[in-house]
């Protein structure tokens, strides 16, 4: 077992041990304009075993009660925990229990729509700890691999549910 | 005395007295992300409270702790692994110096002149003084400590040990601990109450806070929100920051009932009072938000740097 293996199964039995300062938060916020009405968007998004269907990395969900497993394209997978979702406000927040490939710890995230005349606003904040736990990461394990791999995610699964809600 | 001279003296006094009313303080923000504080001005009157400016300093700054008497404040740089002195009037770091490895949780002792520094990596509390901030004492304290607070009096320094739920007590005269109060899981933020008879300690882990009776010893825990990260005190009430909960609590200080919860707050996270203003930092928005105690309506709304924290005594109340 590599080390960063072996230190990233670690940080997952102490679910507390990456938690508040020592290496610090960070986060990803991107948004996209979907011409579709807000309603409509909103229910794609809401539908928790629905990733599938609007994000290009995920091949399929399996869902048991408010956990989901994100299968990924070209392996890897990835558990996340269910934890509010606000129908006033169209918003959804959920953690990672088990990022899987990605090079971060005690992920969060919330994503919501606006209505924005017709169309739609979509909102999808997270925040998350890069892998390495202590001082000096390797860099395929510090703050600028984490944001960049969370950022990656957020893009490509925006440009797709704009895609799948325009009707693209 | 001739007229114009009178309307001259009331004119000076009226000017006087209007900049006394506007002048209600100075909030310091350290904005993590940025490798910056943002200096707010919390004026009430005139154009309302709005970014003074934004001021460099180390690496990752975390806490914060405001001196009154020096209008300074001191701020740990905790990826920088350094403290620096920032100097409001000026609005410039006017020092900045290495301390230990991990530095997060900081507390200002006008009493002796002191700053403590809790240091995440090293296990320890710094003891430095604030003229230069050069080491007094590093004190082997708990694991992973995180905030730290002073007694007004100086005599008592009370330390968060994150890692073994406990909260320290060391006595600022002979700089050993005295005692160790078992808290709840994952102990962060902790504040004196205003009268100082009660410590209120942010408990991450359980999502509740334990409020110590110091003379009594005895510990009396109350439910928040999910992951609590500080405490500020304003109109007999307290008010507790829950980073993924988006709210902060309203607790009444008599009864430890919780009044209400208000939403709406993206990851809350540092949280100070002027007496009559809550301001609390939006980590997620990178905001600062003011919420009058009383009426519990949002009255300020000012933009800050990447990542703001604002762990600790962020606002000068004047």
């Amino acid at each position: 077992m590599s080390l960063s293996r072996l230190i990233a199964v670690a940080a997952l039995l102490l679910p507390g041990i990456a938690f508040a300062h020592g290496p610090t938060r960070q986060k990803a916020v991107e948004s996209v304009e979907v011409a579709a009405p807000a309603n409509a968007v909103w229910a794609l998004l809401k539908e928790w075993g629905g990733m599938a269907k609007w994000h290009p990395a995920v091949e399929s969900v399996t869902v048991n009660g408010t956990e989901r497993i994100l299968n990924l394209k070209g392996g890897g997978r990835i558990v996340e925990e269910l934890e509010v979702i606000d129908e006033a406000n169209m918003s959804l927040r959920y953690r990672m229990k088990d990022p899987g490939p990605l090079p971060v710890n005690n992920y969060s995230a919330q994503i919501s729509v606006a209505a924005i005349g017709a169309g739609a606003m979509v909102n999808w904040k997270g925040a998350f700890y890069r892998a390495f736990l202590n001082n000096d990461p390797p860099p395929e394990q510090n703050d600028e691999a984490a944001v960049k791999a969370i950022t990656g995610i957020y893009r490509s699964g925006l440009e797709g549910l704009k895609k799948v809600s325009e009707g693209r | 005395m001739p007229s114009s001279k009178l309307q001259a003296t009331v004119l000076v006094c009226l000017l006087a007295c209007a900049a006394f009313v506007q002048a209600a303080g100075i909030a310091v923000v350290t904005n993590q992300g940025g490798d910056s504080v943002s200096l707010v001005d919390l004026a009430a009157a005139g154009p309302g409270p709005r970014l003074l400016r934004e001021v460099a300093v180390g690496l990752a700054p975390a806490g914060v702790a405001v001196d009154r008497g020096g209008y300074r404040a001191f701020v740990s740089n905790a990826e920088g692994r350094s403290v620096s002195v920032v100097d409001l009037r000026a609005k410039v770091q006017t020092l900045q110096r290495e301390v230990g490895a991990g530095p997060v949780g900081i507390a200002h002792d006008p009493v002796r002149h002191r700053v403590y520094v809790a240091d995440w990596y090293r296990n320890s509390l710094w003891v430095l003084a604030d003229a230069d901030l050069s080491t007094v004492a590093e004190l082997p304290i708990g694991r992973a400590p995180a905030g730290v607070e002073v007694s007004a009096d100086g005599s008592l320094v009370f330390v968060a040990e994150r890692d073994d739920d406990t909260v320290a007590v060391v006595d600022a005269a002979t700089l050993q601990v005295t005692t160790r109060h078992a808290v709840g899981s994952h102990p962060f933020g902790l504040r004196l109450a205003p009268d100082g008879a009660t410590l209120w300690v942010t408990n991450v882990l359980s999502h509740d806070l334990s409020v110590i009776d110091l003379a009594k010893a005895a510990i009396a825990t109350v439910p928040v929100g999910h992951r609590p990260y500080c405490v500020a005190f304003a109109a007999g009430r307290a008010f507790v920051s829950n980073q993924y909960g988006d709210s902060v609590s309203v607790i009444d200080l008599g009864s430890l009932q919780t009044v209400t919860t208000l939403p709406l707050v993206t990851y809350p996270e540092g949280i100070d009072s002027d007496g009559k203003t809550v301001w609390v930092v939006s980590w997620m928005d990178e905001l600062l938000l003011g919420i009058d105690a009383v009426s519990l309506q949002r009255t300020a709304t000012v933009p800050l740097g990447r990542n703001p924290r604002g762990f600790g005594r962020f606002v000068l109340a004047e």
